[in-house]
């Protein structure tokens, strides 16, 4: 995903698609990736997202809520929990 | 209220295709929902409803075939961050010292979005320079979390996913 500067220069700073479903952030990411002349660290060559993903039942997630270092609100973590495990 | 203003990208695009729905009437739904939570949620730094119907009628008479064909994200609304620049556009990257910065190029998402026939309706609020996990900045105040107005929405593209979640 190619940035502008100055931010390209952290590169582990980045822009990125933001959307309300897995397929529409597919989509998005789709539109914008690829190298870039204004980004030399952009990967090439461009990296295509399916439309469609399988199921990741079995798939094996770390989940923290805190990183181990944050103050998360009960409620937040309960329901992060929550959504974690109706994947599962 | 009408649910249109929630419809996936990837449906909406779907409809386009096959006429059920016009980019000008998802565009309409997503301003007047916007409308309706604004000023409380604070999501947007500068917003160009009058310009995205504009574009989401070119993008209606591609879908029509009275213009050229669509392109893979012809007439879906989008926000861009304020920290990326669009030709013409205000990027202030919520600092007073740029609140009067008009960019002269468009960044690579800019680009990359507006060659996709993507329409940029609002530039979101940011912290000054993105540089903190909240968004709240001298130039554009707070902005709130659409799920519980108490609540700060994180950062840095808090104006960006509190418009998404409004």
């Amino acid at each position: 995903m190619p940035q502008g500067t100055p931010f390209n220069l952290d590169q582990y700073c980045h822009v990125g698609p933001l959307a309300r479903t897995v397929a529409d952030c597919s989509l998005f990411e789709n539109a914008i990736a690829g190298p870039h002349p204004a980004d030399i660290v952009s990967l090439r060559p461009k990296l295509e997202l399916p439309a469609t993903f399988g199921d990741i039942k079995g798939w094996k997630i770390a989940f923290s809520p805190d990183l181990g270092a944050y103050e998360v609100d009960t409620e937040v973590a309960e329901n992060s929990r929550a959504a974690a495990e109706a994947t599962s | 209220m009408s649910d249109l203003a929630y419809i996936p990208a990837s449906d909406a695009l779907a409809k386009f295709r096959s006429r059920e729905l016009s980019p000008v009437e998802l565009m309409q739904a997503t301003i007047d929902r916007a409308k309706s939570v604004e000023p409380a949620i604070g999501a947007f730094a500068d917003q160009f409803f009058d310009d995205a119907l504009e574009a989401a009628q070119e993008a209606e008479a591609r879908y029509t075939g009275r213009s050229a064909d669509p392109r893979p994200l012809e007439g879906l609304p989008g926000s861009i961050k304020d920290e990326e620049a669009q030709t013409g556009r205000r990027n202030t990257n919520a600092s007073l010292i740029f609140q009067d910065h008009i960019a002269d190029h468009n960044s690579p998402i800019v680009e990359r979005v507006l060659e996709a026939g993507g329409i940029v309706h609002a530039r979101t609020r940011t912290p000054e320079f993105s540089c903190m996990p909240f968004t709240h900045s001298r130039l554009w105040g707070v902005t709130r979390n659409p799920w519980n107005l108490a609540f700060d929405v994180g950062g840095s593209s808090g104006g960006a996913a509190a418009s998404l979640a409004s």
